[in-house]
């Protein structure tokens, strides 16, 4: 069972963003997917939302392709975290994240979706927040609610684009862990965009290189040498081992002149 | 939770006192007791005065608020702007063009002063139904280009500002060619009256208010994910598109109605849904039926004050509502209240 993207090319009205991505992301793991700025790792995330519909290829969920997929039937299977939210209503905490059952509403809401709410806000530790309004939340108290969010759709894939970049240290890591713990127990397919290379190295199961709408490197976590990391982000450094943990440290920054092709790849 | 039903139910309380206070005021004051033995009794002298006069206004004003504040808390919702209103896709000049060329080109309508109340028809039907016309081209213009260029709501906005300009500099058009009485009688129209309101609009009102309003009730829930932008939306299993298209047609309707029949009032649409949403914040399930009701006492407390406040001269409402709601407009954006 998995997320399955064919010869996927898409993009917006006048830019072709995606160019050519075959991948599969498996179930029960956490997939990140790291690359430079715009090399189209949102518009990857859109698409396979159906947020935004692909040029051509297929994606297939359980083999099933998501075209043929209602709006409302894709809303209970994937959750999706955008980048950024620019649209923050006044709405309280507890109402923003019910919203994430209204796929399975027919009137409105039952017990049951009150109960799910109720569990994530306690898995979330946003008891106290429930009546406050979202928009006079601060940056990361709103990332946790829009997470809160996603969990309560009960996907089965989660697309999370940047969700940690406004926390600070210890969120981070508290929100990657009950990512983590999600994915694994309800085995979902979780796909993750992140900027920080050592805790893409730290909680990723397989990695996912884009670099100009391209998939340049994929494989798991362990097998990425400093090689790729260095071409696609056009830096220089090297992998190490620091108490049990791997990191990528930068030494220096090529300029475009200089690029290098390594022969690894 | 509790507060919200109080809201609800202290809205209701308001909306039946106004209710009854416009069915009693008037250059002939009916006490409460009166009113209500008048409304069983229908025999009695000053029964024509409640069933033939006050009642039909009172219902119109209650339709009239009611279908305003609903179009403006949707409106303000799928075009994602707080300012947006039921006039915002140019319905109101639609409308006073459409009036306009019934009057000035075709002939249509005049000018009546009947009963103790002093009120005036001058519709007819042909007048009533070239506004309706006028309005709802507007929209169809509108809605169609959004359809083929797939408009954002900004440019949607825009595309009214347009047409409404353009309807204007068509009205003034005719009134050019026109004679002092039909001009006279084109800018009379425009007065939103509720004393226009009889017993054959308001049935026809409040058909269209008992529809629209169900079909707008049955989005609450996409309204409440169409606050979070449209990407949010479409991955709450909500068509951002659609929902825009679907909406602003119920709603361009359910204002085209009372506009053709009263003429223009503006404000109660564009305010209505502020001062809800100042005290509960932006629940669409709750924020549809409470800016119906916001809108009806709204207007009812203006049409009061239009009756009362130069007696013996009733103003039209619609010069109340602007006149108070610009200041509690000015207000409200000071207070920089956030959509
Ligand atoms: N709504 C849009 N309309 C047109 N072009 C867009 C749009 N959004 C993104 N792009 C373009 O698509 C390309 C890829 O953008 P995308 O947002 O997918 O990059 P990204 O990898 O997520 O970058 P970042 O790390 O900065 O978030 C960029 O060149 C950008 O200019
Ligand atoms: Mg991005």
């Amino acid at each position: 069972m998995s997320l399955e993207v064919k010869g996927l090319y898409a993009g917006y009205d006048r830019s072709l963003v995606i160019q050519g991505i075959d991948a599969i992301f498996s179930e029960g793991r956490v997939n990140i997917i790291l690359g430079p700025n715009g090399s189209g790792k949102s518009t990857l995330l859109k698409t396979m939302a159906k947020v935004l519909l692909p040029r051509a290829g297929t994606i297939r969920l359980f083999n099933k392709d998501l075209q043929n997929l209602s709006l409302k039937e894709i809303a209970k299977l994937i959750a999706y975290l955008p980048q950024r939210s620019n649209n923050v209503p006044r709405m309280t905490v507890f109402e923003s994240i019910l919203l994430g059952r209204k796929p399975y509403f027919t009137f409105g809401p039952g017990n049951g979706d009150l109960e799910i709410v109720n569990s994530i806000i306690e898995e979330l530790k946003l008891r106290g927040f429930e009546n406050k309004f979202v928009d006079e939340l601060s940056g990361g108290e709103l990332q946790k609610v829009l997470l809160a969010r996603c969990l309560a759709q009960t996907p089965k894939v989660l697309l999370l684009d940047e969700p940690i970049n406004h926390l600070d240290p210890k969120n981070q890591i508290e929100i990657l862990e009950i990512i983590k713990t999600t994915t694994y127990r309800v085995n979902l397919i979780t796909l993750l965009v992140l900027h920080d290379l050592n805790l893409a190295l730290r909680y990723g199961d397989e990695l996912f290189f884009m670099k100009d709408g391209k998939l340049l490197w994929k494989g798991f976590t362990s097998e990425v040498i400093s090689e790729v990391i260095e071409m696609v982000f056009e830096v220089e450094g090297e992998l190490a081992e620091f108490s049990n943990q791997r990191l990528f440290i930068i030494s220096s920054y090529s300029t475009p002149s200089e690029k290098r092709v390594p022969k690894a790849l | 939770m509790s507060f919200k039903w109080s809201l609800g139910l202290f809205l209701l309380f308001l909306m039946i006192l106004l209710a009854f206070l416009s069915i009693s005021y008037g250059s002939v004051n009916i006490s409460f007791l009166d009113v209500m033995r008048l409304l069983f009794q229908k025999d009695r002298e000053e029964a024509y005065i409640v069933w033939e006069i006050r009642l039909p206004r009172t219902i119109g004003g209650i339709l009239t608020g009611a279908s305003l504040g609903v179009s403006g808390a949707v409106m303000q919702n799928v075009l994602q702007n707080p300012l947006a209103s039921p006039f915002t896709l140019g319905i109101s000049h639609g409308a006073a063009f459409g009036a306009a060329f019934a009057i000035i080109v075709l002939g249509a309508g005049k000018t009546f002063n009947v009963g103790p109340e002093g009120f005036s028809i001058l519709q007819g039907v042909p007048v009533v139904f070239s506004a309706f016309c006028g309005a709802l081209l507007t929209v169809l213009i509108i809605l169609g280009l959004s359809l083929l260029r797939s408009l954002s709501p900004q440019a949607i906005i825009l595309a009214g500002v347009a047409l409404s300009s353009l309807f204007t500099s068509a009205t003034m058009f005719l009134q050019y060619f026109s004679d002092e009485v039909r001009v006279a009688s084109t800018v009379f129209w425009t007065f939103g009256d509720v004393g226009k309101a009889g017993w054959q609009e308001n049935k026809i009102m409040a058909l269209t208010f008992c529809i629209s309003f169900a079909l707008l009730w049955v989005n609450r829930w996409n309204y409440n994910a169409m606050l979070w932008g449209d990407e949010t939306a479409k991955n709450l299993g909500t068509n951002p598109k659609f929902l825009r298209i679907f909406s602003l047609l119920i709603c361009a309707i359910l204002t085209a109605v009372p506009t053709a029949f009263l003429g223009i009032i503006g404000f109660v649409g564009l305010i209505s849904p502020h001062i809800i949403r100042l005290l509960i914040g932006n629940d669409y399930t709750l924020l549809i039926p409470f800016s119906a009701m916001a809108g009806a006492g709204l207007l009812l407390a203006s049409d009061l004050l239009a009756r009362t406040i130069l007696s013996p001269i009733v103003l039209p409402v619609g010069i109340i509502t602007s006149f108070i709601g610009a200041p509690v407009f000015l207000t409200l954006l000071l207070r920089r209240n956030r959509f």
